[in-house]
């Protein structure tokens, strides 16, 4: 039997943005300061908020 | 010597993104092989570690949700960017063909996200060895 972690997509995509966000942050700044700040509040804030959105656009598509 | 000249020749490597150097290449293949190599190498702990933390929990999240890694193939375009996305994770890569990590087959939703997880972990491994090559040539601190 294979036993696989199960999450929601919403969990999925908040990993896959705080992980990502790190990277970004860190390969596009070139200060420390500046890094923080943008993995922070540009990449994951945006990866969260465009989750969101895409969300409930696709719910009023759908009813 | 002139002050025009000596200006000249000082902007000369900055203009060109600087040399190619035994370490700018050690950085880029290092930072392949090992997540965060490539920045440990020129004693950029802190970064190493994140990029590493990041790049080996992503892949690590995505072999236990049962994600697929891609072998080598000339089929469907998907699976051949696939492919080159996983390889991307470098040693990471190589050890989950060795020992046979990963699910076979896509068969439901956490095992597709896990796929991505994979595929996405290589892509940041090839942005993180490029930072430090950019950092071993001297376009980036």
């Amino acid at each position: 039997m294979i036993l696989a972690m199960q999450i929601s997509h919403f969990t999925a995509a908040a990993i896959f943005a705080f992980f990502v966000s790190i990277v970004f942050g860190i390969t596009q700044r070139n200060t420390p300061r500046e890094m923080a700040r943008c993995m922070l509040s540009h990449f994951f804030l945006w990866f969260m908020g465009g989750m969101f959105l895409a969300g409930w656009a696709m719910w009023v598509l759908h009813h | 010597m002139t002050k025009t000249e000596t200006d000249t020749s000082a902007a000369q490597p900055v203009a060109a993104g600087a040399a190619f150097t035994k370490m700018s290449a050690l950085a880029l293949v290092v930072g392949w092989l090992i997540p965060g190599g490539g920045h440990f190498i020129q004693k950029k702990w802190i970064r190493g570690s994140l990029l590493m933390g990041s790049v080996v929990a992503m892949f690590a999240i995505g072999l236990a949700m049962q994600g697929k890694i891609y072998q080598p193939n000339a089929g469907d375009l998907l699976d051949i960017l696939g492919f080159i996305g996983d390889f991307g994770a470098g040693g990471l890569y190589i050890l989950g063909r060795t020992l046979e990590w990963g699910g076979t087959s896509i068969s439901f939703a956490a095992a597709d996200y896990g796929t991505k997880y994979i595929v996405v972990a290589g892509l940041l491994n090839i942005m993180s060895a490029v930072d430090a090559y950019h950092i071993a040539i001297g376009k980036k601190q």
